[in-house]
């Protein structure tokens, strides 16, 4: 008997449903990448079609700030500075991410091995503050950073998070708990301090979810907006995700830029499309096996 | 003064007592093996000496100074656990290096230990590999020698030939023997497997729930147990144990009476440790090992029901008449089937006596 491939009708209902959510999710892709590749005159009248109007890289030439486009340029200049966001978001993810990765490992494997009174409680009660919604956040944190004088510096834009974030400690702590407690108690008892035990044996061996943590952080750092919006507008900080909202608010009279801001929107998401390629599957495996997705 | 002395010593897990009053000591340069079944507190007892537990009740004492509550690095203590625990990112130089980086030794003493170590368990050519690298017998060379280049006090090992297949457990056994005797070390060492600890042991320690049953020599355990446990738990094929009434006490011996006697009855001679009250009951222990086809008086008769050949010897399976099972390990090639009757004898071997409460009655 010649098997087939049997396609019941659940089945490609399901694919269906499938192909159905994939496209769902790619459409708004597609709209910024169209609207990027299209001439500024041209995005209205191709607004309601699917398909571009005259191709053009000019957009893109643009918001880099490209000599070659003259003739664009008298159309529309580009209101930001894209090197200079670039850096911006260069320096607001990497200084994010460091600290959440350090001092939520060092808070993770304290929660995870060492024995204090209250640990249990610590834990739960940290983790019951994820439920307060981040917007409720904002306002006394942001009085508080204004009163410390750091609105418009990196300090006060990474301070909400840089010590770390319950998502990474816990993260870290479900790895933490699964690795052997005997690698602990051999390093203690050769005289290890338990700083030395977690800087020498139990982080080195988490280097593969470590590694994913920083890809989710630094996926999450990178597309950070309201924060850095509310105290990190000054052009030498504006991060790119900053830097895009001027293209919304650039004239009174004309409308906002819509293919200017899509280049740059499409541009700014490249390395984090690169990351998820390279590293998806790390993360994907990582993710279950923490148990929390 | 004991090198290692435990007294009295308590540990709960919640409000369950697993060590529940433990006191033994070793001397310098002796091997020592806790023995007994699994979950009897072997690995917690030996937990507690390396201080990865707290002890709840009782003190420790080791090399004259009181260390119950001590740091365990405070202790001068190595320990081999059952999984290695090397750690996996380092090479075998690193692993083995590792005490003495963190006691801040200089580098090329480091070097140094590490390759005497390296040298005495011949691991010299996987210095630079990761322990995923290594095949279980060498993992074992590794965590070995991780613990003997810190020239520790006492070697503390955690059952660390379970994971090793029959072939390479013995042939490390061998090899620890020699270690042992090589470096004079003072060794803690916890097996379940009652082989291990008869071949390795100076002396033996047998647990059961959390309480120790008895301390000896291998030779002493094996001869005189002092109770049924013991008697049922050291020595392969198991010692043959079987109830009989005691029908008359004279001086200094007792007429004992069960179906595995061929005459029905039998009479042993003391001295006892008491005396057992006739009409009560007793029972009698007999390794396989001692018994005899043929040869002098006969004390046990069965019908055979299976005979295992060894190549050099037979182990023989039978049953008495009331039922009773029956183990012997003949020392020759025997030709017998299904049914036959047989007679055996137990020369200058031991009738084993145990009272109504398992305790042996005689020395
Ligand atoms: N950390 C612990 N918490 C609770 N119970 C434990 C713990 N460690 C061991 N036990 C219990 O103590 C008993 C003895 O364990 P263990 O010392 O590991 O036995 P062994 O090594 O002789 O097999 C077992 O019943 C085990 O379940
Ligand atoms: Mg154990």
């Amino acid at each position: 008997m010649v098997r087939k491939l049997r396609l019941t009708v659940p089945a490609a209902f399901g694919y269906l449903m499938l192909a159905g959510f994939v496209g769902v999710s790619l459409l708004p892709f597609w709209v910024a990448i169209k609207t990027a590749i299209t001439q500024p005159g041209d995005v209205f009248q191709t607004a309601s079609s699917i398909a571009p109007g005259e191709l053009t890289f000019g957009n893109f030439t643009r918001v880099l700030g490209l000599p070659s486009s003259v003739e664009l340029t008298s159309v529309r200049a580009s209101p930001i500075n894209f090197a200079l966001s670039l850096r911006n978001s260069l320096i607001y993810t990497a200084l994010t991410v460091a600290g959440q990765l350090f001092f939520s490992s060092l808070a993770a494997y304290a929660f995870a091995r060492l024995k204090f009174p209250g640990r249990n409680l610590m834990f739960y009660g940290f983790l019951a503050s994820t439920m307060i919604p981040a917007i409720v956040l904002f306002i006394p944190n942001f009085i508080l950073i204004k009163d410390l004088g750091l609105i418009n510096t990196f300090a006060g834009m990474v301070a909400p998070t840089v010590l770390m974030t319950p998502f990474a400690v816990f993260f870290m702590r479900q790895f933490f708990l699964s690795a052997p407690r005997e690698l602990d108690e051999a390093a203690k008892l050769e005289g290890a301090s338990a700083f030395q035990i977690f800087w020498r044996i139990a982080l080195p061996i988490q280097a593969g979810p470590m590694a994913t943590l920083a890809i989710l952080l630094s996926i999450n750092s990178w597309n950070e907006f309201f924060w850095p919006f509310l105290v990190g507008r000054g052009e030498d900080v504006r991060v790119m995700a900053v830097a895009l909202s001027d293209f919304m608010s650039q004239t009174s009279q004309r409308t906002p830029d819509w293919s200017g801001l899509m280049a740059a929107l499409t541009l700014s998401i490249l390395p984090v499309i690169a990351l998820l390629f390279v590293f998806g599957r790390q993360i994907v495996e990582s993710l279950q096996s923490s148990g929390m997705k | 003064m004991s090198f290692l002395k435990i007294e009295n010593v308590v540990k709960r897990f919640g409000a369950l007592p697993v060590i529940k009053g433990v006191s033994l000591s070793a001397e310098k340069g002796e091997f020592v093996v806790f023995v007994g079944p699994s979950g009897c507190g072997k690995s917690t007892l030996l937990r507690l000496i390396a201080g990865l537990e707290d002890v709840d009740e009782g003190t420790l004492t080791i090399d004259g100074e009181e260390v119950t509550h001590a740091e365990p690095a405070r202790r001068h203590v190595s320990m081999v656990f059952q999984s290695y625990a090397l750690y996996p990112h380092m090479t075998v130089y690193q692993n083995i290096a590792f005490g003495l980086e963190i006691a801040r030794q200089p580098k090329p003493e480091i070097d140094r230990r590490v390759q005497e170590a390296a040298r005495i368990l011949q691991i010299e050519a996987l210095l630079q590999r990761k322990p995923r690298q290594l095949s279980g017998g060498q993992r074992q060379r590794v965590a070995i020698g991780r613990a003997i280049v810190r020239n520790p006090k006492i070697f503390l090992f955690d059952e660390p030939l379970s994971n090793l297949d029959a072939e390479l457990r013995a042939q490390m056994r061998v090899e620890l023997a020699r270690l042992h005797k090589n470096l004079g070390a003072t060794i803690v060492y916890v097996t379940h497997d009652q082989i291990e600890a008869m071949t390795l042991a100076d002396r033996i320690v047998v647990v059961r729930a959390g309480v120790v049953e008895q301390i000896g020599s291998p030779a002493d355990l094996y001869d005189r147990p002092a109770n049924m446990f013991v008697a049922g738990f050291i020595g392969s094929p198991k010692m043959n144990l079987f109830q009989a009434n005691v029908t008359a006490v004279n001086a200094g011996t007792i007429t004992v009476a069960s179906a595995v006697f061929p005459t029905g009855k039998w009479e042993i001679a003391g001295p006892f440790l008491r005396m057992p009250e006739v009409g009560s009951t007793l029972t009698l222990g007999l390794r396989p090992e001692a018994l005899t086809i043929g040869g002098g008086e006969p004390i046990a008769a069965f019908s055979v029901d299976l005979t295992e050949n060894l190549g050099g010897s037979t182990q023989i399976y039978g049953r008495a008449k009331d039922g009773t099972n029956l183990t012997v390990l003949a020392h020759q090639r025997t030709e017998l089937s299904s049914g036959d009757r047989l007679e055996v004898s137990l020369g200058t071997g031991l009738l084993h006596v145990f009272d109504g409460d398992g305790l042996a009655l005689r020395v």
